[in-house]
């Protein structure tokens, strides 16, 4: 199993590096290069330009500054944001916290509503619940995300005034910025208090992704179910006269759960997505919202460290659900 | 392909009865995939509400000739009737800067929108299927180095670099947004096309004509590539959704069209300052817009994999 997990990330080393020779060059293909952001710039002299493009290395050949790119990425240094002034690392590891709890949250009340939605449908096929549900996932599919999360904040937060509009916490009772040293010794001495703040304004932005989320999902299983409930081995577990109980969650449940493990693994990416799309609506001070203003100015080194943090995000995500599938599938072996 | 089930044989036929022949109807591949989406419960009238949509948005220009007071244009505007609620005389009510009608915008931003969505895809499918079936038919050194490609496409997430190339690119331009959106969203066809390819090419069919001596350019274009028409068209219209609501955000968060050129997303984008006031009408109608136009292709795509694959029967 070592030996698989091994070869599974040392298969994703070539593709990160082609990732990584992309973003590369298509950042010089863009009209002004990496100084796009001071190309149109009056206040900015001429020298000062020349001196910053000097100081970034920017007028050597594209391969000497890639390979000198990589030898910092991998060294750990991975350069000053061109706007905040700050390490790009510490950006991205100060903003990484807020998605991960966001996209936790959303992920554990979708499959907590999903599967069970699923499994009931599949049960009472046709049935008014499973008619409805369908009715919901397609209309929940199809509608925009961003234009969900409009939609429940001018609701709920606008409209009926019970939920916050933005942010992850209430400034006015914490004092300090999300994650900083003062919020967090003010979290613990006030660790009801900040957990009650925080699980206040992650309702909306979570629920916005959990609703699309629950759309597939309850799709899924209800079709991994059906297809289970329709085997062989069902009608022999009947004939052997366990209870209807046994059948559907021992024989039934373990099957079908198998396949929807797999693609509930491989939407992680797309929970990603929804969460970047909902930070930007929602003012959450995660990696989306670092994105969206890493582009408002053109943000050169943030915007590639979090354009390649992402590759590795979806492409280790990847690794995790082949990996699980192989621990829970019975009938596949990997020496 | 063909299913013994769906084949009729006519009843009265009686010169061939006579000869002790029976004749029978044959429908060609294209003939049964209609009879099948028509059968379809929620596609056919897809169909007709996208139809509908679709002439009402290029209509546009015709419905303001006819009714001018009541369908404005996007320069006729009277500043008197802003902040209005959805009335008869505004059904989507008016916007708060220049009483502009809702109800005319998001009929003329539909054409962008749909444009946008639908050209995107016709220029990712002629991509995707180009590099899918040289990789899929050629195999080898060809197939590793276009699918590696391909996967490396499919890595960064799209949703982050659509709007970056917006904002450089194509900033306000639908045509050059749409060739943006097109050039980013061929992944998942080519992989349906190759994987198609890989097994279609071991077929007997395509020994035979390959035995014949035919090219591997008409093999690809006369027989292999009707045989994978079924997964491509799927692939194809979900791509025209996800990229109707993804021009939408992309305009939403400022990186693509903006107004005075008016898109379902431009729109929203416009109308988000004003959710604070509680004009709940400017944000949800072209967003229902959205949603009614998304869900019709879904249905439609379904309506398609289920009409294309042989597999099932009723």
């Amino acid at each position: 199993m070592v030996g698989y997990i091994a070869r599974r990330l040392l298969q994703s080393v070539p593709t990160l590096l082609l990732v990584s020779i992309l973003l590369f060059v298509g950042m010089q293909l863009i009209p002004g290069g990496p100084m796009q952001a001071f190309a149109f710039n009056p206040r900015m002299s001429l020298a000062a330009r020349e001196a910053i493009i000097h100081r970034w290395g920017l007028d050597q050949p594209i391969s000497v500054q890639y390979i000198k790119w990589l030898t910092s990425m991998l060294q750990g240094d991975w350069q000053y944001s061109f706007f905040a002034g700050r390490p790009v690392k510490e950006l991205i590891l100060s903003h990484l916290p807020a998605t991960a709890l966001l996209m936790g949250t959303a992920y554990i009340v979708q499959e907590a509503l999903a599967l069970p939605a699923g499994i009931y449908q599949a049960l009472r096929r046709y049935s008014l619940f499973d008619q409805v549900v369908t009715f919901f996932s397609y209309v929940g599919y199809s509608m925009p995300t961003f234009w969900l999360g409009l939609m429940m904040l001018m609701i709920f937060a606008v409209i009926f005034r019970i939920l916050p509009v933005s942010g992850v916490e209430d400034l006015n009772v914490t004092g300090a910025p999300f994650l900083s040293p003062d919020y967090n010794t003010w979290f613990g001495q006030h660790v009801l208090q900040g957990t009650l703040d925080i699980a206040r304004h992650v309702i909306l932005p979570a629920s916005t992704i959990a609703i699309v989320g629950i759309a597939v999902d309850s799709r899924f299983m209800r079709a991994s179910m059906l297809d289970v409930l329709h085997q062989d081995y069902m009608r022999t577990a009947r004939a052997k006269g366990l209870p209807e109980r046994t059948v559907v969650l021992k024989h039934g449940l373990r099957n079908a759960l198998l396949p929807v493990i797999t693609s509930i693994g491989l939407q992680v990416p797309l929970l990603f997505s929804g969460a970047i799309v909902t930070e930007s609506i929602f003012s959450w001070p995660g990696m989306g919202q670092l994105f969206f203003g890493a582009l408002t100015d053109f943000d050169y080194t943030l915007m590639m460290g979090i354009l390649f943090v992402s590759a590795v995000l979806v492409v280790l995500s990847n690794v995790v659900a082949d990996v699980t599938y192989a621990l829970i599938d019975p009938r596949i072996s990997y020496a | 392909m063909l299913d013994p089930r769906t084949v009729t044989v006519p009843a009265d036929l009686p010169e061939f009865a006579e000869s002790g022949e029976v004749a029978v109807k044959q429908f060609n591949f294209r003939e049964l995939t209609v009879r099948r989406f028509k059968r379809h419960p929620t596609a056919k009238w897809a169909l007709l509400v996208l139809g509908i949509i679709f002439a009402a948005c290029y209509g546009s220009p015709i419905w303001h000739l006819l009714l001018p007071g009541w369908f404005q244009g996007l320069g006729d505007f009277t500043l008197a009737d802003r902040e209005q609620a959805p009335s008869l005389k505004h059904l989507f009510g008016t916007d708060q800067f220049l009483g502009l009608d809702i109800f005319s915008q998001v009929l003329y931003g539909g054409r962008l929108s749909l444009y946008i969505g639908l050209g995107s895809m016709v220029i990712a499918t002629a991509i995707g299927v180009s590099l899918g079936a040289i990789a899929g038919y050629f195999g080898r050194w060809l197939d590793a180095v276009l699918m590696r490609v391909t996967d490396v496409f499919l890595t960064v997430p799209v949703l982050l670099t659509i709007p970056l190339a917006s904002k450089v690119f194509g900033h306000a331009d639908p045509t050059t947004l749409m060739v943006i959106f097109g050039l980013l969203s061929w992944q998942s066809i080519a992989r349906i096309v190759r994987s198609t390819f890989l097994s279609l090419r071991e077929m007997q069919f395509a020994e035979a004509a390959r035995a014949l001596g035919v090219g591997p350019m008409r093999i690809i274009f006369r027989h292999l590539l009707p045989n994978s028409v079924g997964p491509i068209v799927v692939a194809f219209t979900l791509g025209v959704a996800n990229n109707i609501v993804l021009e939408a955000f992309v305009s939403f968060l400022g990186f693509g069209l903006a107004p005075p050129i008016y898109s379902w997303g431009s729109i929203i984008s416009n109308a988000q300052g004003d959710l604070i006031n509680g004009n709940w009408w400017w944000i949800t109608f072209p967003g229902l817009m959205i949603t009614t136009t998304v869900l019709c292709i879904n249905f439609i795509g379904d309506g398609f994999r289920d009409a294309l694959d042989p597999k099932i029967v009723e």
